[in-house]
């Protein structure tokens, strides 16, 4: 596409004017700001396309010269904030709460307050003047795997160089937030100061893996333990636990453990882990193993793929 | 979890982000880094690498202020944080028996003509 029809300006366009241009669909059309406008979005494409090309005199004159054309890079989805910007774990959104001191309330009741918006207080006192409840301050937090899945403590560096202890409730979530009461910005008059709102997110862990309140880990098998069957040690959350592998187990193959997930906070009963099987072939293959598979072949082959002929 | 950006790789990310611009925005909380203490550092998630991009975006076609910047960025995340809420309540509205389903919409249609709050 023609980068000045893009932007509807004439070839001839300043430099201000081409800017001016890009402005005018930024400001009415950028997907960010107008979400849900399809059309809009065409046209912010295109015209980004023409204003990265146009903006730099140099590119631009080339282009004017024929030496370059006008093939912009298409703007990948992951680019724009709004693929994250409604999602649940979108940390400036502040999502589901950890509340210390909260009670299990009406859902229903609850998500009417906060959607039309009560918070807090803040008005004028007959006697005593103007009080109004401190803002709340967010923070980021990355923790350790399984501080996350047991529970633990660790500290934010505050930006004023300071520490908070924080308690990391046990099953958080990424994306879920910790509401630390009082410990955010300060209040005007008698109101209260207002809350850090730390929002989480779950370091990854060599060997586990996690799915709300299950845990997920691959484990590796040898041959003959797949072929036979076998008690092996399993690591889960809470230590090793024996598992019993099948007589013929595949792998992909996945086993259950009952009960050793995660227990989400306000929960007794864990989650389930579990187990996929991953055979692991010895790490030479000697005469012997050969030999004897080529033997046992011969009298048994089967087809696994079979099913896969299209 | 996904990646995890150092201000490095951050800054090699996002079209027009320089160290500056980079310190001035954490300074403005337009973007809030994520504390890592157990690697003794800081760093960012992909949402900061595309809201950091509209940061530069509208500064440049703007020439913001950092408090215009931070006044802009929260009324976006409201408006989408509200769109997926409707989202959600239109979905769940959606899960309701046929009958159930037109009482709503008519009552929304009741609220919507008077104005409601």
């Amino acid at each position: 596409m023609d980068p000045y029809e893009a932007l509807g300006v004439k070839k001839t366009a300043s430099a201000e004017e081409i800017k001016k241009a890009y402005r005018k669909i930024v400001k009415e059309s950028h997907p960010d700001l107008n979400p849900g406008d399809t059309a809009g979005e065409e046209r912010f494409k295109a015209a980004a396309n023409a204003y990265d090309l146009l903006k730099d005199p140099e590119k631009r004159a080339q282009y004017d010269r024929g030496e370059i054309d006008a093939q912009g890079q298409d703007r990948p989805e992951a680019h724009f904030y709004r693929s994250y910007a409604g999602a649940r774990d979108n940390p400036y959104r502040g999502g589901q709460q950890f509340d210390e001191s909260e009670d299990l309330s009406d859902f229903f009741t609850d998500f009417m307050r906060q959607a039309r918006g009560a918070r807090g207080g803040a008005g004028h006192d007959h006697m005593h003047g103007f009080h109004a409840d401190g803002a709340d301050i967010r923070y980021r937090l990355e923790v350790p795997f399984m501080d996350a899945a047991l529970g633990g403590s660790t500290r934010i560096t505050l930006p004023d160089g300071s520490a908070l202890g924080v308690q990391i409730p046990r099953g958080i979530e990424d994306g879920q937030t910790i509401r630390l009461r009082g410990k955010g910005g300060p209040a005007v008059g008698k109101g209260r100061p207002g809350d850090a709102l730390i929002t989480i997110s779950v370091a990854p862990h060599k060997i586990f893996s996690r799915e709300g309140d299950t845990v997920r880990v691959v484990l590796p098998i040898t041959f003959d333990e797949a072929v036979l069957g076998a008690k092996v040690e399993v690591p889960t959350i809470s230590g090793p636990v024996n598992l019993s592998i099948p007589k013929g187990a595949s792998s992909g193959q996945v086993l259950r453990l009952r009960e050793r997930g995660i227990a989400p906070r306000g929960r007794d009963k864990r989650g389930d882990q579990l187990v996929e099987l991953k055979i692991v072939a010895p790490p030479a293959i000697d005469d012997e193993l050969a030999g004897f598979m080529e033997g046992w072949r011969r009298k048994h082959a089967y087809d696994p793929r079979k099913g896969m002929k299209p | 979890m996904s990646v995890v950006y150092s201000d490095e790789q951050i800054i090699a990310e996002v079209p027009g982000l320089d160290r500056a611009l980079l310190l001035r925005f954490v300074k403005a909380r337009i973007v809030v880094p994520l504390d890592r203490p157990a690697e003794r550092t800081r760093g960012f998630l992909p949402v900061d690498v595309a809201r950091l991009r509209l940061a530069c975006e509208l500064c440049e076609s703007f020439d913001f202020e950092d408090d215009a910047l931070d006044v802009i960025l929260r009324l976006v995340d409201r408006l989408h944080t509200t769109r997926a809420e409707l989202r959600a309540v239109l979905d769940a509205v959606g899960d309701l028996p046929e009958a159930q389903r037109r009482q709503v919409a008519e009552g929304l249609r009741e609220r919507l003509a008077t104005g409601a709050r």
